[in-house]
């Protein structure tokens, strides 16, 4: 396999809420077009790691960051970056499918306004057409465009937070725990759609499922209290890690 | 390797199940190989049925084992050394039934033999099967020890084992040259080395299965290769 382009890349990188320190000297390295999956127990940290990412610890007043994270090269705490800019390029998606309270047009056409994106109603149209196939929920929705988005199932609430992250077209889409609150088929779903983002997406996702991490990933970081234990190939990973504080959380062993 | 335990009890309990059927079976392998061995140096006619019957426990605990492999792998989904334990334990299992498969054709070839066999050829049979069982009892060991030395030194040790099948096999050349007569026990002696040279084969695979559940790697470089054998 051919290393890909260094798309993210996080050097001592630490994260305190006030006094306590979330997040200890990471050092990262996130590859263009791959799926990174973000494991470890609760509360070690990954919620913050990605939140750094498109700067969404911005809006929690205690939250500070030291150290430096790259996109592309470019720092992206600098003064001189825009965060709307950067939210744009950087999508998320979270553990509750989270629908605005409006129509499943309108979840999507939300975004591409603010940013501008589409000249006319019939860009619009066609973008939310694009949008809503990519996240594999078009054939589902579209006879009922304009009935709300909270009358779907939460497989395809959680679908439709993905088309309204990918309408803005983002270059990195962040889940955090994307199926906790979905069935099996509808994770399958998510599953299989993550991995046709990859084609154009780099993706970061934090999943409780080792088995997760296996299927859509193809490099896997492990978190402990805050520290980046382990971080490979997901392959290697799961079948011979290294460290084994590793081993024993991926296999039940944790004590 | 790991001394955490899991923190589902039952599943601690189904790996160390799988663990102990396999030495079982390891066991019950290595008295199969013996067993057979002994009845063809001996010539022994009245040991061999019960030899061809106890092969059916080898494959018994094969099938037990598979059952076992499939509910941890539906059940647990393991991962890390708990996945390669598994895998192993299915592979290792596999040889070990052909293994006993290979005593049990051993013991089937005693019927047709004379008694009065040269010693000079029952010798160099019994050198490779001694062999053979040594290499089979090590192999065991590595597995029960989680020894890599121990792996390492057993698939090495197949160089060994292809040298004397060399050395049996000419052995049973000479035989069958000095009478026609001999041409049909020879027959029957000549698969009994080459099943020998077999069953040492398949120790090798187990070596490279042991070598993989401790390492998490694959033995690299070409197999161990003694003079060649083929007839
Ligand atoms: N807004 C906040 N204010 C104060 N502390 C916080 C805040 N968010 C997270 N923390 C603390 O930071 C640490 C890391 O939390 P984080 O949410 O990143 O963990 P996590 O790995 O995502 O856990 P989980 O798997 O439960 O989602 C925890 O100790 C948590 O209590
Ligand atoms: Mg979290």
């Amino acid at each position: 396999m051919k290393e890909r382009k260094i798309k993210i890349k996080t050097e001592n990188l630490e994260v305190y809420y006030g006094e306590k320190q979330a997040l200890f000297d990471v050092n990262l390295e996130i590859h263009e077009k791959e799926v990174t999956a973000l494991i470890g127990p609760s509360g070690c940290g990954k919620s913050t790691f990605i939140r750094c990412i498109n700067r969404m610890n911005d809006v929690i007043d205690i939250c500070k960051i030291k150290g430096s994270i790259e996109i592309d090269g470019k720092n992206i705490n600098h003064k001189s970056i825009d965060v709307v800019r950067l939210r744009e390029k950087v999508g998320m998606v979270f553990q509750k499918p989270n629908p605005f309270p409006k129509s499943i047009y309108d979840n999507i056409a939300y975004g591409p306004k603010i940013h501008g994106i589409t000249k006319n109603k019939g860009e619009l149209d066609n973008l939310i057409e694009n949008s809503l196939r990519k996240a594999a929920l078009w054939n589902e929705v579209k006879d009922r465009l304009h009935e709300p988005g909270t009358s779907l199932s939460g497989g395809q609430q959680q679908r439709l937070c993905i088309a309204r992250a990918i309408s803005v077209n983002p270059e990195i889409i962040l889940m955090d725990e994307p199926c906790s609150a979905l069935d099996p088929i509808a994770t399958a779903k998510i599953e299989e759609l993550i991995d046709e983002l990859r084609e154009t997406y780099t993706i970061i996702i934090v999943t409780h499922s080792m088995a997760q991490a296996v299927r859509v990933s193809q490099k896997t970081g492990f978190f402990h209290l805050g520290k980046l234990i382990e971080f490979g190939t997901t392959e290697k990973m799961f079948k011979n890690p290294s460290n084994n504080m590793t081993q024993d959380y991926i296999t039940g062993r944790f004590g | 390797m790991n001394n955490e335990t899991h923190i589902v009890k039952s599943y601690e309990e189904e790996l160390q199940h799988l663990h102990d059927t396999l030495i079982q079976m390891g066991s019950l392998t290595e008295s199969q190989l013996s067993d057979s061995l002994e009845a063809v140096i001996k010539v022994d006619k009245e040991s061999t049925d019960k030899i061809i019957k106890s092969d059916e426990k080898v494959n018994k605990f094969r099938s037990k084992i598979d059952t076992q492999i499939m509910n941890l792998l539906v059940k647990r989904a393991p991962m890390a050394i708990d996945l390669r334990s598994t895998i192993s334990a299915l592979k290792i299992s596999q040889d070990l039934e052909r293994i006993g498969d290979l005593a049990k054709s051993n013991a089937k070839k005693v019927e047709p033999l004379p008694l009065d066999l040269p010693d000079s050829l029952v010798q160099s049979l019994k050198r490779l099967g001694d062999l053979v069982q040594k290499q089979l009892k090590d192999v065991i060991d590595s597995y029960v020890n989680k020894s890599l030395d121990k792996s390492l030194a057993v698939w090495k040790g197949d160089e060994k084992v292809d040298d004397l099948t060399h050395l049996a096999m000419n052995n049973v050349m000479d035989f069958l040259s000095k009478d026609k007569k001999n041409l049909a026990f020879s027959t029957h002696l000549i698969f009994v080395t080459k099943n020998l040279e077999r069953a040492g084969d398949h120790i090798t695979n187990i070596a490279e299965s042991v070598y993989y559940l401790i390492k998490g790697e694959y033995l690299k470089g070409h197999r161990p290769k003694g003079k060649d054998t083929s007839v």
